[in-house]
């Protein structure tokens, strides 16, 4: 009610009367009444199809035949998670169920029977944590409680109500009836139901059922905070492509599989997200993504075309910046005099070619100009940066190490760190360094005069160590830091499913104030995003106690206690 | 006029959570029930208004025809998509209503008695107030009320309005704007007292 002139008349002085009872019976009984008329007549029309098809079964079978064995040969493997089964678990315990992973604890006590989208479970003792398939729908049945999921993380956690365990002994109670329920949902939504009432439990809370009472909060901290907010875009991190916001690409897509990215260009908010919109790999297809910066709608589409090359083909139609004459960036490739098509294996051509880093976050993707008004620019997919990197031309091998350089950077960072404050990822510089050791130029990613000014105005006065040669090195200016504001970067990441960005957050903020909640809290993030290096960083400043309640989410990543332990 | 405006009464915005309107998708009853009992009052509301002169009698089953509706068409609701589900329920309500009322006989209602809600709690001059304007809408032609209820009733914005109504924006505009100048003039004709008021 933003956008217009209210009026001020009270309209509710009109007021409308409360829906008829029974609406939902005869709204359910018409539909379900015509529901078995359309039931009745497929069935009557199939019947009289299976006659008429039979006739051309017996030419097309042989046609038929061969094509079950190209199907055959296709067709993914079967599931081979059993549909029903009962799980004791006297140690950790990683169950596949169709459709759902249960990581018990030891003593955790499970019982399932799946039939169609749906999956049933008694869980009778012990602590399960849960992750339900988005197609299908979790029952967990839990000693005083019942549970429902889909799509989501949960742990469900049941155990005796030491308070009531006198009671036990004397009045003979059965376990049910002391059992205590816990549950915490990390991702998605649980509907929690005890005593005839319903809660939707949000991510990154926790409810307890105790017997006879409804759901309730917990003020039990939940182990891995995720946080909660609207869905949002899904955010990838190792963005083969970034495709510039308001353009229209096209991707020959040569291995079958392509992580395409919409940069956003929008300084309030860096995130990278996903151009389709959906936690998948690209296929072939036309995809249109939308996204809003500082108030802007900006629309796009890429399409995905056949494996027909190895390179992405676009008209140059980018904003000014970009059309003017390129700025080419040295991030840790050659000057653009030196590099050539051949030189990153592209088609030969007799064109000059520029290369700049187009994405410095993402290794191995590199954006070519050709220099010609007019002309396409490709990009150029790489898939192993590493190899990649080989096809760069050295620099700098007479000027000082990049060691001398780092030296010198470091202690600048504080003063710099003003500089970059208005980006909240920083800038990347490159510098170039006389053989006097001074500063004799500067490129930044940021089209803002003010952030090179200060930039420059700071490394102006920074004395390098003197070398044979000048040389050009990159570094990464990180803006001041802010824990809290760092904090609810990454929680707002991880609520998009982003647990890349949040990893990296959730790190920046540890560096920037220590606290066991962030560790916690980058300890999950490092799971998800598979990343055992970091999450065993943070392992092992935990307490014993921590560790244990925590090791559950990295195992459901596939990530063991012994990988951590190394 | 806003000597007469307590502070106005929103609806709950209340939506389903994403759990139930999956198994509604996917048929369950259960399902069904708690999307119907959520969203009844306001879809009734909805219709009942802008029947309102015309064929209130008819509200109950156009309702009951606006949620067969929903229910079958729920597979095909996006949850992420651009609408939230009571906006879409709330289109598909204004849809069956305003179908009602271009049938050929719908003219021959006009000038039905209009239906109040009973309220005991309302005073004498609010209940007088609660009359007018409901006389106020119903001489309003069928898409301005419809605009005009969608947008104070139920609180959708310019643009939900234009996607349920399959208008353009500036037309919504414009047309939201006539109906509230329509809707003044008939209530300051109507009870005098509110253009004394407001001056």
């Amino acid at each position: 009610m933003s956008d217009d002139d209210e009026d001020d008349l009270d309209f509710a002085a009109w007021a409308a009367p409360a829906a008829p009872s029974g609406l939902a019976d005869r709204v359910i009984a018409r539909v379900t009444a015509t529901d078995e008329v359309i039931a009745g007549v497929v069935q009557r029309r199939r019947t009289r199809r299976v006659f008429w098809l039979a006739g051309g079964l017996v030419a097309t079978l042989a046609a038929v035949a061969i094509a079950a064995v190209v199907i055959l040969t296709h067709s993914p493997e079967p599931n081979s998670a059993p549909d029903h089964g009962t799980t004791i678990a006297t140690r950790p315990e990683h169950v596949v169920l169709p459709g759902a992973i249960a990581n018990l604890d030891p003593g955790g006590d499970i019982s399932w029977q799946a039939s169609g989208d749906a999956i049933h479970v008694q869980q009778r003792r012990g602590s399960v944590t849960w992750r339900a398939d988005r197609h299908l729908f979790l029952e967990v049945g839990a000693a005083v409680a019942s549970i429902e999921a889909s799509n989501a993380t949960l742990r469900v956690e049941t155990r005796m109500n030491l308070s009531d365990v006198r009671v036990v002994g004397a009045s003979a109670v059965t376990s049910a009836a002391v059992a205590l329920v816990t549950v915490s949902v990390y991702e998605g939504q649980a509907r929690l139901s005890s005593a005839g009432q319903t809660v939707v439990v949000q991510p990154g809370t926790t409810y307890q059922v105790v017997p006879g009472q409804p759901p309730a909060p917990s003020r039990d901290v939940v182990a891995m905070t995720v946080g909660g907010g609207p869905p949002a875009p899904v955010v990838i991190e190792d963005a083969e492509l970034v495709v510039p916001l308001g353009e229209r690409i096209v991707i020959h897509e040569p291995h079958g599989r392509i992580e395409v990215a919409v940069d956003p260009q929008c300084p309030s908010d860096p995130n990278l997200l996903w151009a389709n919109n959906r936690h998948e790999p690209l296929v072939t297809g036309s995809y249109a993504f939308s996204h809003t910066c500082d108030g802007v709608e900006r629309k796009g589409t890429i399409d995905v075309l056949e494996d027909t090359g190895d390179s992405v083909v676009k008209k140059p139609k980018r904003d000014e910046a970009w059309t003017s004459p390129l700025k080419v960036i040295g991030f840790g490739v050659a000057p653009p005099a030196h590099v050539t098509i051949e030189d990153i294996a592209l088609k030969p051509s007799d064109q000059p070619y520029w290369i700049a880093e187009f994405a410095p976050k993402h290794p191995g993707l590199f954006a070519v100009r050709i220099d010609g008004k007019g002309a396409d620019v490709h990009y150029y997919i790489r898939r192993d940066p590493a190899k990649d990197r080989s096809a760069t031309i050295s620099v700098g091998d007479h000027g000082i190490s990049t060691a001398d350089f780092e030296a010198v950077m470091k202690p600048l960072a504080p003063t710099l760190a003003p500089c970059v404050k208005k980006f909240t990822t920083g800038q990347d510089v490159a510098v170039e360094v006389s053989a006097a050791g001074k500063m004799t130029d500067l490129l930044t990613t940021s089209s803002d005069p003010a952030t090179d000014a200060c930039l420059r105005k700071v490394l102006r006065n920074a004395v390098f160590p003197q070398a044979k040669a000048s040389s050009r090195h990159t570094d990464h200016v990180d803006p001041p830091c802010n824990a809290d504001d760092l904090l609810s970067v990454g929680t707002s990441a991880v609520a998009r499913g982003d647990h890349g960005n949040a990893l990296k957050n959730y790190d920046a903020a540890l560096t920037c104030k220590y606290d066991i909640h962030t560790l916690q809290l980058a300890f999950f993030a490092a799971c998800r995003a598979s990343k055992v290096e970091f999450a065993r960083k943070y392992w092992k400043r935990m307490e014993p106690d921590m560790k244990s309640h925590l090791l559950q989410m990295c195992l459901h990543e596939h990530i063991t206690q012994d990988m951590l332990d190394e | 006029m806003h000597a007469l405006a307590p502070p106005r009464a929103r609806p709950a915005a209340t939506e389903l959570d994403e759990l139930t309107l999956r198994r509604a998708q996917r048929g369950e009853e259960r399902a069904w029930r708690e999307l119907i009992a959520l969203y009844q009052d306001r879809v009734y509301a909805l219709v009942w208004r802008l029947l309102a002169g015309r064929a209130q009698h008819r509200a109950p089953d156009l309702v009951q025809d606006t949620f067969v509706r929903v229910v079958r068409a729920l597979p095909k609701f996006e949850p992420h998509g651009s609408a939230k589900l009571a906006t879409w329920i709330l289109t598909i309500a204004t849809r069956v209503a305003l179908n009602e009322l271009r049938r050929p006989d719908a003219d021959a209602l006009a000038g039905e008695p209009i239906a109040q809600a009973e309220s005991a709690e309302q005073s004498i001059e609010r209940k007088r107030l609660g009359g007018a304007i409901a006389a106020g809408f119903a001489a309003l032609d069928a898409e301005q009320r419809a605009i005009l209820v969608l947008r104070e009733y139920h609180e959708l914005d310019y643009a939900e309005i234009a996607a349920a109504l399959d208008l353009e924006l500036g037309t919504v505009k414009s047309r939201l704007s006539r109906a509230r100048s329509a809707l003044r003039a008939f209530l300051v004709t109507a009870m005098p007292e509110l253009g004394d008021r407001h001056e």
